[in-house]
């Protein structure tokens, strides 16, 4: 071979395409010529057949013009079927006597003066397994020449028996289809069957075409037309890496020439081993031998490496420790005989060089290289292309692209067969490109694979599994590589009972070892999962990313632990008594503080590592969870803030008496939507509680962990960036401080209403989606678009999380309705059933179930329609009279919401190209609970219930901002700030009124205690329900809080006489109490009960003004007719005394 | 989610597993752990798994989330709707309720035995091959 020529194509061979030739199926050789070797090679050299085309017609074609043998050219004029498998055999015998003499026991020292002769270095001899299988692959081919040589020595004609019929009967039907080889092939061929798009012609290597070849061309002009199309011709490519591997690849070598039928090409590439290589060259003769430096390691690239430049119709391949009997090639060959076979398996024989361990079971050897699947008694179609001693269609394979380098994985540095993954993708795309191909397995076709001792380890097959496992998980088509794992799996799954009952009764095979088989057994199980498990984790192709650098990586590893660990110990020096007007933010340590920043520092640097597994951002982001809304649940003693309360107490009315309320009360509206609260008094008596307050305790945290899983499938349907997916959802997280996730039905429906949204973007898509220009690289892959029967499933299954909306919770569903309907504005998601499922639940609900309640807020509802203004007012806290605290308190709530809007409409306008097309239902799910703002004011609640629902949005696009960002700085500097701003914020708007939302055993004693004491029907006022335990028993006792009093007289025309306003009561407190409280049904009493909350509650939120509980108390006792009936540090109850008449 | 069919019989026994444990003591850990469990997965995972090969392909990144979130909705779902309709109707009792779900789980599950094992009986690529364009003898 020529050297230069070699070495033009090894160059940027990694980077090359395939290269295909021009011209169809190149005709078959000519008789191969038995020219005699150098002489300089012990082991005899095949000259490759001379070149039957054009030399045009191959540029590539590294076969040097110099070396080409002469007589080849007139060779045609003899017959040509007959000459091919007796040219080689001629010079077998010089091979037989020269590579081997007679004693056996003289193989290792052949070998060695093997390796004088190359002048290679000495210790590749070393290794002990190499001599071992050099041995026995020797033994082998001193066998087989010894099969070839019998009947050429007997008969020269029956020896041509074998391979020439099959040639001949081809040879027959080719001569005739000669003329027409074109048509013939549009019709037969494998590759011409179906009319696929034929992939644009990949662009050639510029290097190849030497001025040589084309100067020699004329020097031919009278070549003789091509041969007769015969058996398809063979180009072996053997892989090998390994300057100790060179005696077995000269073994190899010497069973590929010892073939009855040799192939016209024999390929070595060398996969990164310079020495290797340089050896290769320098030594072996009428080999092309190809160096793959510096691109992808490993069999699948260096197989491709070979592929590119074979001329063969057929590839085999092999690697240095195969060796195949001497009829194997006619075998193969006259399976690729029926045009419809596109690769075929050769029987494959393994043995241990080594003597087989005993602790290997038989259902691993798919490990080795056999097929894992099992293979047809008597040939015939496979399934799957797994295993060793594959051969393909050149065509074929080159038009699917070769192995797909990136699903493969080499376990342990050794190269062996590829794994699953690049089997199954391979299988695939050639299925894709040839529907009627089949895949054979030729018994007769026997190739030897030795198994190193190197091979023979348990740390081998562990890393081989872990390998297998993670090649299946890059496998694109995901159910794939499922599936293809199981397969994998399953012999030795099923044989897991078995080998445990020998195990136990120390019976089975006498060459294995129950219990260090069955361990085995479990252990490449595990492997296998774990790589496959680990594989998928590591979603991200990261192989362009450059490595982050050491520092990032330490900061992003270490932030998250050490966070949390100081924050854990921060809670241990909280004194919530400290609390100020500014809420939980002045009571919490330096240490709670410096352990935020080291979070989000860390979160930080682990968004600039891009090789991080999602784990670390999943951990953070829970800590982060844990942190922003378990602090309260560790620190407080009891259940926090009074709503959740309320909610509790009504779950428990539902506990004791097994049916809702029908009566319409001031919590009727529980009763008419009682999924949340039904769902979970279920819970709670199925755990046996008491109540339900252990489980709403941890209501914020459940409700925020359950918000990650749609929110990430949401995030991740619009954008496959996963820095700013993770950032998005950080932000998503610190930003949402309107504390509408406590233990409440809004928050349960929110859950489910965001799972319902992820399902109906991902399973629902129905149109293209058409790609705009994507330059930050921000789209995901688009989700599949669905049939008419998988939506029509889809919904189904929607309907109980939809139906469960509908029925909890009074603005959920309608906020669902609305989305569904900006979604169906898309013509991608235009779903007509879904939205009107969703509308007629909800409706339905309302109608049917609570038209009682709706009907009798019907005014209201209707009177506040369309009044988009009042209902933004009716959300902002009156700031007149409220304590400064609270006053920077809302002004930070505002800081931080516009904020955050500024930051969305910036990463709008910055993403905007994004927004127009991949972001557009992520647009249209934030966008749609804006018309809310003008529906109505839900109680004031409104706009923090719109900031809520669209705080997906507006977080992504604050994200979107910073993420992903070339400018480094950004990142580093600007990026943390604004977090920290964010976290700091949220400790303001939703742990700033903590004063009043957290409560004093002491406190939970008082209540529980009056309810014990009061007898039924008993009034109960507060200025405020901010008490723990307001509604327990509401049922039994009337509830009057006093900042619900009418403003004035005018607001509320038909007003009894005896209940004052709130004005009235603030400036005449006990006289305008005694008339309230005068109006009691026989026997019952009344009490007012101030608990310590209530002075922050009312106070320093500004509802009453500064002083006003205080002058409540001190007239309460002057005024003679109250008695305090309970007292404690959290509070005293003061009990109307009846007049004295 | 790919069920097994030991995970399906699993899941179709945790509902009485967790009818059991509301026996023992009020509170105990075991029994919290158990029938919470349940209430929050299992029927959602049961439903899954009868509808599955009805679904569709399952090859898009996220899956397995989907099918967490979804298991998790749909359970919550009917734990909501089962509890509602027998405490709307004033006929609430726990044991009611709970044997409600759990029988429902266990027909889901038992179904999805039958589901799946059809789907693998029928060859799963041909599935995904469009028929009309695609020839027969692959």
């Amino acid at each position: 071979m020529e050297g230069s020529n070699t070495d033009e194509v090894t160059d940027g061979s990694v980077t090359r395409d395939i290269r295909r030739p021009a011209a169809p199926l190149s005709p078959p050789g000519a008789p191969a010529t038995g020219e005699e070797t150098d002489g300089s090679e012990t082991i005899q050299v095949l000259r490759p057949p001379a070149s039957h085309k054009p030399a045009q017609d191959r540029p590539a074609e590294p076969e040097p013009e110099a070396t080409e043998p002469e007589p080849a050219d007139s060779e045609p004029a003899e017959p040509a079927e007959p000459a091919e498998p007796a040219e080689p055999a001629d010079s077998e015998p010089a091979e037989a006597t020269e590579a081997t003499p007679t004693a056996a026991d003289s193989a290792e020292i052949q070998a060695a003066e093997a390796q004088a002769e190359d002048g290679g270095p000495s210790h590749v001899f070393e290794s002990e397994d190499v001599k071992d299988t050099q041995v026995w692959a020797l033994a082998d081919v001193r066998q087989l020449l010894a099969k070839t040589e019998a009947p050429r020595a007997s008969t020269p004609a029956a020896a041509e028996a074998p391979a020439s019929a099959v040639d001949a009967a081809n040879a027959a039907e080719a001569v005739q289809a000669e003329e027409a080889v074109e048509a013939v092939e549009a019709e037969d061929d494998a590759t011409y069957t179906r009319p696929f798009p034929k992939p644009a012609p990949r662009p050639r290597k510029p290097a190849p075409p030497p001025p040589k070849p084309r100067a020699a061309r004329p020097a031919r002009p009278a070549e003789p037309p091509p041969a007769p199309q015969a058996t398809p011709t063979l180009s072996a490519i053997i892989v090998t890496g390994e300057v100790s591997a060179w005696h077995n690849l000269r073994v190899t070598l010497a069973s590929m020439r010892a073939q009855q039928a040799p192939p016209q090409q024999i390929i070595v590439v060398v996969d990164h081993c310079d020495e290797l290589a340089e050896l290769a060259r320098a030594a072996l003769d009428g080999v092309t031998v190809l160096h793959n430096e510096g691109g992808h390691r490993g069999v699948a690239a260096a197989r491709n490496l070979g592929l590119s430049i074979a001329t063969g119709d057929v590839v085999a391949f092999h690697d240095d420790e195969t060796a195949a009997e001497p009829d194997w090639s006619a075998c193969l060959l006259a399976a690729f005989a029926d045009r419809q076979v596109l690769a075929v398996r050769s029987n494959l024989t393994l043995r241990w060089v080594s003597g087989r361990p005993t602790w290997f079971p038989e259902e691993l050897t798919w490990l080795m290289g056999d097929s894992c699947t099992g293979s047809p008694e008597d040939g015939g179609p496979l399934s799957d292309l797994y295993g060793a001693g594959l051969a393909f269609r050149r065509e074929a394979l080159a038009a699917a692209g070769g192995f797909p380098e990136d699903l493969d994985h080499q376990a342990g540095n050794v190269l062996a067969e590829p794994p699953g993954g690049v089997k199954a993708e391979l299988w695939q795309r050639l299925r894709a490109l040839h529907p009627n191909g089949k895949v054979l397995y030729e018994p007769s076709a026997n190739v030897r694979s030795g198994i190193s001792a190197r091979r023979a380890t348990r740390g081998y097959v562990i890393s081989r599994c872990v390998a297998e496992g993670k090649s299946l998980a890059a496998v694109p088509q995901r159910d794939r590589g499922r599936r293809e794992l199981s397969s994998h799996l399953s012999q030795v799954k099923a044989s897991l009972p078995r080998t445990a009952f020998h195990a136990i009764t120390l019976t089975g095979p006498n060459n294995v070892k129950p219990w260090q088989a069955l361990l085995t057994r479990l252990l490449a199980m595990l492997a296998t999962i774990f790589g496959y498990l680990s594989g998928r984790l590591d979603s991200t192709r990261t192989d362009r990313i450059s490595q982050a650098s050491n520092l990032t990586w330490f900061i992003a590893r270490t932030a998250l632990p050490v966070s949390t660990i100081l924050w854990g110990l921060s809670l241990r020096a909280v004194d919530l008594d400290e609390m100020t007007d500014l809420g939980l933010l002045t009571v919490m340590p330096v240490t709670f503080w410096v352990a935020i920043a080291i979070m989000v520092i860390g979160f930080v640097a682990l968004l600039g590592d891009r090789h991080a597994l999602e784990l670390w951002h999943a951990g953070y982001v829970l800590i982060l969870i844990a942190v922003l809304h378990a602090t309260p649940s560790l620190l407080y003693p009891t259940l926090r803030y009074s709503w959740a309360w309320k909610h509790v107490a009504v779950i428990d009315y539902l506990i004791r008496h097994g049916a809702t309320d029908p009566e319409t009360g001031p919590l009727s509206a529980y009763h008419q939507w009682p999924g949340f609260f039904s769902f979970f008094a279920l819970m709670t008596e199925t755990a046996g509680l008491e109540n339900s307050i252990d489980i709403a305790k941890w209501g914020p945290l459940a409700f925020n962990v359950a918000t990650l899983l749609p929110l990430l499938l949401l995030f991740r349907t619009v954008t496959r960036d996963r820095q700013l997916i993770w950032g998005a959802i950080w932000v998503y997280f610190s930003c949402s401080w309107v504390g509408q996730d406590y233990f409440s039905p809004q928050a349960t429906t929110l859950v489910l209403y965001l799972i319902v949204l992820a399902v109906v973007v991902r399973r629902f898509r129905r149109g293209p989606i058409r790609a705009g220009a994507d330059p930050d690289g921000l789209a995901a892959e688009p989700p599949p678009m669905t049939s008419t029967f998988a939506r029509l499933t889809w919904t189904l299954l929607l309907v109980i999380p939809i139906a469960a909306i509908a029925s909890s919770h009074q603005l959920t569903p309608l906020m669902l309705v609305a989305t569904l309907a900006f979604l169906f504005v898309l013509r991608r998601y235009r779903n007509l059933g879904i939205l009107m499922l969703s509308a007629a639940l909800a409706g339905g609900w309302a109608v049917g179930v609570a038209w009682q309640l709706l009907e009798s807020k019907l005014n209201y509802i209707i009177a506040s329609l369309g009044d988009a203004k009042d209902n933004l007012d009716a959300g902002l806290i009156t700031l007149g009279s409220a304590a400064p605290g609270q006053v920077i308190v809302a002004y930070a709530d505002r800081a931080l919401s516009g904020g955050l809007w500024l930051l969305a409409i910036g990463g709008a306008v910055l993403r905007r190209r994004w927004l127009r097309r991949p972001g557009l239902p992520l647009l249209m799910i934030g966008l749609s609970p804006l018309v809310f703002l003008a529906a109505g004011s839900y109680g004031g609640e409104i706009i923090f219930r719109v900031y809520l629902f669209t705080l997906p949005l507006t977080a992504f696009l604050a994200a979107s901002l910073f993420l992903p960002n070339r400018r480094a700085w950004i990142r580093v500097i600007v990026l943390p700030v604004v977090l920290l701003l964010m976290v700091g914020g949220f400790f303001f708007g939703n742990y700033g009124k903590e004063q009043s939302n957290y409560f004093t055993m002491d406190e939970v004693r008082l209540v529980r205690e009056l309810h014990r004491i009061a007898p039924e029907n008993s009034l109960i006022v507060a200025p405020t329900f901010y008490l723990p335990g307001a509604y327990d028993d509401y049922e039994r006792f009337d509830q009057l809080w006093l900042d619900e009093l009418p403003p004035s007289r005018t607001a509320l025309p038909n007003l009894p006489t005896y209940v004052p306003t709130l004005s009235e009561f603030v400036k005449e407190p006990t006289p305008a109490l005694i008339s309230l409280m005068s109006k009691l049904p026989p026997g019952a009493k009344g009490y007012l009960v101030l608990n310590r909350a209530q002075r922050p509650a009312t106070e320093t939120a500004g509802i009453l003004p500064k002083g006003t509980i205080d002058r409540l108390k001190q007239e309460v006792v002057a005024s003679g007719r109250f008695k305090r009936v309970l007292s404690n540090p959290g509070g005293d109850v003061y009990e109307l005394v009846p007049r004295e008449r | 989610m790919t069920f097994s069919r030991v995970s399906l019989l699993l899941l179709a026994a945790s509902g009485w597993l967790a009818v059991l444990v509301t026996e023992t003591a009020a509170g105990a850990p075991l029994r919290v752990v158990v029938t919470m469990v349940f209430l929050l997965l299992c029927p959602g995972a049961a439903v899954i798994g009868l509808m599955r090969p009805l679904l569709g392909r399952r090859d898009h990144t996220g899956d397995a989330m989907e099918s967490a979130a979804l298991a998790f909705a749909i359970s919550i779902g009917l734990g909501m709707i089962v509890s509602e309709l027998y405490f709307l109707t004033a006929t609430f009792t726990m044991s009611r309720a709970l044997m409600t779900l759990a029988a429902f789980t266990t027909v889901a599950a038992l179904g999805a035995l039958v589901t799946t094992r059809r789907a693998r009986r029928a060859p799963a690529p041909r599935r995904e091959v469009n028929r009309r364009r695609e020839p027969q003898d692959w």
